[in-house]
């Protein structure tokens, strides 16, 4: 899927990896594309200022952590971040309905 | 030079701060030792996509938090207002200050200065909100935008620091006359002027750190949402002063001075309009180079 075709869903995308569990901005790329089969494969850089952007509107938190003597930024989804990957969801859920019936 | 070192330069190029590029470098390192083969773009395309994200937030920010702080000074000029105005038994206008004798009259300019300046910050702080709210679901606003969020921002704020700088002096003219005022103007201005002061750094940060994306800002016309082309900015200001001075003559009616109400619905029409020519391309109600 090219990365056009992402766009408006990224951060949905973005909010249902990190409510699984904390993450890092790698993980979160690796995850969309293991959950995806690989058809999801961003180009990678593009997650970051995602990521930043919904941490400044409050969706998501970050802190630092320590692995193998590396820093590293994990991303924590907020209450508000959780009501909007329900918002997200829904608005998926008609979308795809309602695509599916034209197309069917 | 590598991709990390490329890509810190781009970020200070974009106005990144360096305690969020410190962190950005950190994340893109952190993710190149995860896979050294990833393919992360180009350096210049990342900072400008940085650049666009948290420009774009700042610049709508600081102007939501620009007009909040702004509301409460009105809050604040406002009481003085009404209260000065019950002290004195009627509306404060020009007509009162001019045939009281207990006012200085190197102190009619200084209040005339805090009347526009007042006029300047609302206006201003409004337009700024107006605008950050028209472009609340942008994801990406353009250059031209921001830069008039951060015009209008900091016109705002500089105005009414202006105008409460008034107030403490204000208290030693006339506090023996209005003592209601002397409370407020002792304390609420100094506390106001540190406030509005204290957003102007967040106002530079947003000047700095600019969306990238092209594209022109839009006037007055695109702030009103109107579409039809006769209702230019120019003639849009027309009709609110015209508005302001039968508001201000109604006032002046009801507070039994006709002639203080035409005074000053005359001042402040003239005004509105003054302060469109003057501050109407820069504050961008009217088509300028930024837009």
């Amino acid at each position: 899927m090219k990365a056009e075709e992402l766009k408006g869903h990224l951060d949905g995308l973005i909010l249902a990896v990190v409510s699984r569990e904390p993450v890092h901005g790698y993980a979160v790329i690796e995850s969309l594309k293991s959950r995806s089969g690989g058809e999801l494969a961003l180009p990678e850089g593009t997650v970051y200022p995602a990521l930043h952007r919904l941490e400044a509107d409050g969706l998501l938190s970050s802190e630092w952590s320590v692995v193998g003597g590396r820093r590293r930024r994990v991303y924590s989804i907020t209450k508000r971040g959780t009501k909007e990957l329900g918002v997200s969801r829904e608005r998926w859920r008609v979308f795809a309905t309602t695509i599916e019936a034209v197309l069917a | 030079m590598t991709y990390v070192d490329s890509l810190e330069a781009e970020l200070a190029a974009a106005g990144i701060p360096a305690r969020r590029r410190a962190r950005i470098v950190a994340e893109l390192s952190d993710h190149l030792h995860e896979n050294p083969e990833a393919e992360l773009g180009a350096p210049r395309d990342l900072a400008r996509q940085f650049a666009d994200e948290l420009g774009t937030r700042l610049a709508r920010g600081t102007a939501y938090r620009a007009f909040a702080v702004l509301a409460v000074a009105a809050v604040v000029l406002a009481v003085m207002f009404f209260s000065g105005g019950r002290t004195w038994g009627g509306w404060v206008g020009y007509g009162h200050y001019r045939s009281s004798g207990y006012l200085p009259s190197w102190w009619v300019p200084m209040i005339l200065v805090c009347f526009i300046s007042a006029q300047v910050a609302l206006a201003s702080g409004g337009l700024a909100l107006l605008r950050a709210w028209r472009l609340r679901r942008v994801p990406v606003i353009t250059a031209a935008d921001a830069a008039i969020l951060n015009r209008r921002a900091a016109v705002g704020l500089v105005c009414g620091a202006i105008t409460m700088t008034v107030l403490p002096i204000t208290h030693f003219v006339v506090g023996d006359v209005i003592p209601r005022w002397n409370t407020l103007a002792v304390a609420a201005g100094p506390a106001l002027i540190v406030l509005l002061l204290a957003m102007l750094p967040d106002v530079l940060r947003a000047a700095r750190l600019r969306p990238t994306r092209e594209g022109p800002a839009g006037d007055l016309t695109a702030d009103l949402a109107i579409e039809d082309p006769r209702a230019t900015p120019g003639r849009i200001a027309v009709v609110l002063s015209v508005v302001i001075v039968l508001v201000m003559v109604a006032v002046g009616v009801r507070s039994d001075d006709l002639y203080d109400g035409i005074l000053r619905g005359a001042f402040d029409g003239a005004a509105c309009l003054v302060g469109f020519a003057v501050l109407g391309q820069y504050l961008g109600l009217r088509r300028s180079g930024v837009n």
